[in-house]
């Protein structure tokens, strides 16, 4: 372990309940990585789609995926680095 | 006995209850009996101060390893207790880390009464525990004896002091295990000493009794200790020390520490007290395997003697050293008996299960909320969370027949399209007798819990528990909305007007549907869908508003549904989409992460209302109308 992440892990440590910020922004972002495939899987379905009934499904799927990644986004960059 | 003491006698165990008249006289008669001790020998004092110092750090060290009990050790049991040598192995490492069999007991019981266990893992743990527990001889015998362990003791009770005043709860954890530890060393310390200084006043090995009557009498008194101090590690830790000052006899100090593996269910019993069925099962198993071990042991004595001497000669212990010995002894027959008992786990598990029956299912009664759960914050969420589930399956009957659908129609594949099309079918039940059987007396019930259960947990876990008391309101307003919705539902599904039927079965799919997909997530059939797929519910919900699209005005404009039929549609959508969104928040809450982190995470990206209103203006569903009145206008 180098010696800043030493120090990090030390502060997270003495700064007791606090040091679970790390943890949820890496929860964030295993949770964007996830909608990121989620997205790509939804739009290469939309390609396929041979119904109107199917494509608005798909619409409607991929139009929440990209506001809840925008959601995201928008929270992991109000997140301290 | 008679006269009047015997009537007062009487009055009094009638009154107040055998067990109470028991304890009421336990306390003071030891009271009595250690100051008489105290008065009669200093090294007594010293003696019984090793062991009130021991025992002391035995509390310590098990509140350190509970402020380490936060989502990690519910991680660890799962991810260890799937096989039954795992769960062996899990039962040894956590007793030998944490030097307390008791400790892991009370968290088995408490994971097993939560259900995060099977029976057959959790009886796996306490034979664990009971070869982990046989490494605190060793460290004593091997360690404790030889070395001068007090003089590492203050340092730890200096350090582990200090950190246990910082605000932090891994330092204080931290604090507790060393402090704990620095206790458990000086009170070794105390007890040599005073066992030393002791054999110059009296010797005690003179009372030794020898041949099989010994036998009996010792493990008897080990058992005795063993329940008084309620921790086998103490006791044995005293035998040690008494063995190594000579004023035990190997031959009896065996007998003892085969008394100790007897008296050490005592706290699996106590702890068990409170619990469910399965928790009294597992209690039953300790209590069974430990005497079975204890009886092996008993009637193989001699062999057991002859391997502790192979053994020992193989390993380089010395003929007379009978403190290693006997933790070669300790050892040996815990895992003689664990071996034993691991072939007949299957039978055993079936015997336990008919000795302590699972009382019949009462959907009204509460389930999983029991004494016992309290211990662990780990094993009270996930009774909370069971619990809650049990409250969202009786809610969900009646959501389901509130919307004239069978449970078993949601759950199967059925096109819920079709079969409404089809079936005007209205369920008729008595909702509100129901509701207050099955939804309200649980609800109550989960609520009470915790409440009891709110001082016992802090940080995020206090968080998850107002999350669950959430949760469970939030049940119970989805079987209010349905209850309104049912009303005029009831009426419109046998309608001979088409238009108002088909408008209230176009609710009674979308909702069934939220419904099938919640289960659906629960079950984990669906490796496509996830929580985030029910804003998806929402969206559709809100995009299809026929208030906000206008096509309710022009039903009631071209005398489609009259005026009155209007006003009911528009206020029952109303309660479906109300039921709706509660509807997705409870899957979230209950089907989401369990992990905080995790979970906090998913609260940030799932769309809120407006959002999801903001989306709805300018969705599929939108753009297609746009574009078909443009067509219209355009001819």
């Amino acid at each position: 372990m180098k010696l800043n992440k030493l120090i990090d892990a030390v502060q997270d440590i003495l700064q007791g309940e606090k040091s679970a910020d790390p943890k949820r922004k890496s929860a964030l972002e295993d949770l964007m990585a996830k909608l990121e495939k989620k997205e790509s899987k939804v739009r290469r379905k939309l390609k396929k789609a041979e119904t109107a009934e199917e494509r608005t499904k798909l619409e409607r799927k991929l139009a929440i995926v990209r506001a809840q990644r925008q959601k995201g986004e928008k929270a992991l960059g109000t997140m301290s680095s | 006995m008679n006269g009047p003491f015997h009537l007062v006698w009487r009055r009094t165990v009638a009154g107040i209850g055998a067990g109470r008249v028991i304890r009421r006289i336990f306390l003071p008669t030891i009271f009595v009996v250690l100051t008489f001790g105290f008065w009669v020998s200093p090294d007594f004092r010293v003696i019984s101060a090793g062991v009130a110092i021991f025992l002391f750090g035995m509390i310590s060290l098990e509140e350190g390893f509970r402020a380490f009990s936060g989502g990690h050790l519910e991680r660890l049991l799962n991810r260890t207790t799937d096989g039954l040598w795992k769960s062996i192995s899990f039962g040894v490492v956590s007793t030998a880390v944490m030097q307390s069999s008791s400790l892991v007991s009370v968290l088995t019981i408490s994971f097993l009464s939560a259900e995060l266990i099977g029976l057959a893992s959790g009886i796996g743990i306490i034979f664990g525990a009971n070869i982990g527990t046989t490494t605190g001889a060793w460290l004593v015998a091997g360690l404790g004896l030889k070395v001068n362990i007090a003089a590492y003791a203050m340092p730890m009770l200096v350090f582990g002091v200090l950190l246990i005043f910082q605000s932090s709860r891994t330092l204080k954890g931290v604090g507790y295990v060393l402090a704990g530890l620095g206790f458990l060393f000086l009170g070794i310390h105390y007890m040599k000493e005073g066992f030393t200084t002791f054999k110059e006043a009296i010797d005690l090995s003179q009372f030794a009794i020898s041949g099989f009557k010994g036998l009996v009498i010792f493990l008897l008194i080990g058992t005795m200790a063993t329940v008084v101090m309620q921790s086998s590690h103490a006791t044995l830790v005293l035998i040690v020390t008494a063995l190594a000052a000579g004023q035990i006899t190997y031959e009896n100090a065996i007998a003892l520490a085969i008394g100790t593996n007897v008296g050490t269910t005592i706290t699996a019993i106590l702890g068990a007290l409170g619990a469910n069925a399965q928790g009294k099962q597992l209690a039953a198993g300790h209590l069974i395997f430990n005497v079975l071990t204890g009886a092996v042991a008993v009637v193989f004595i001699h062999q057991f003697a002859w391997a502790v001497d192979f053994i020992s000669r193989n390993i380089g212990i010395d003929a007379d050293d009978y403190t290693l010995k006997l933790a070669v002894f300790h050892s040996l027959f815990n895992v003689v008996g664990v071996l034993l008992m691991v072939p007949l786990i299957g039978r055993l598990v079936a015997f336990l299960e008919l000795l302590f029956v699972r009382p019949e299912e009462d959907r009204a009664e509460p389930r999983y909320l029991n004494t016992a759960v309290l211990e662990v914050p780990d094993a009270l969420l996930a009774a909370l969370r069971n619990e809650a589930l049990h409250l969202f399956d009786n809610a969900f009957e009646i959501i389901a027949h509130a919307l004239s659908l069978h449970r078993h129609t949601i759950l199967s594949s059925t096109d819920l399209k079709e079969f409404v099309a089809k079936s005007s079918e209205v369920i008729d039940f008595d909702l509100d007798s129901i509701y207050d059987r099955k939804v309200k007396t649980l609800h109550a019930a989960i609520l009470d819990f915790i409440s009891r259960a709110q001082p016992a947990v802090s940080g995020a876990n206090a968080e998850q528990l107002n999350a669950l008391r959430e949760t469970a309101r939030l049940i119970v307003e989805c079987v209010k909305d349905a209850k309104h919705l049912r009303k005029n539902m009831l009426r419109f599904i046998a309608s001979d007007n088409q238009y108002i039927q088909t408008e209230y079965n176009v609710l009674r799919v979308r909702l069934g549907t939220m419904l099938r997909d919640i289960y659906r997530l629960r079950d984990g059939t669906d490796p496509e869908l996830d929580v985030f797929d029910l804003d998806e519910l929402k969206l559709e919900m809100e995009s299809t508003n026929i208030i906000v699209d206008g096509t309710l005005e022009r039903l009631i404009r071209e005398a489609r549904i009259t005026a009155v039929m209007g006003s009911s549609l528009m206020n029952d959508m109303g309660y479906g989409r109300s039921l709706a969104w509660n509807l997705a928040e409870i899957g979230k809450m209950l089907f989401g992460a369990t992990d905080y982190a995790a979970s906090d995470a998913e609260t940030l990206v799932t769309l809120d209302k407006e959002e999801i209103e903001r989306l709805a203006e300018t969705g599929p569903e939108v753009r297609t109308r746009r574009k078909l009145k443009q067509g219209k206008k355009r001819q």
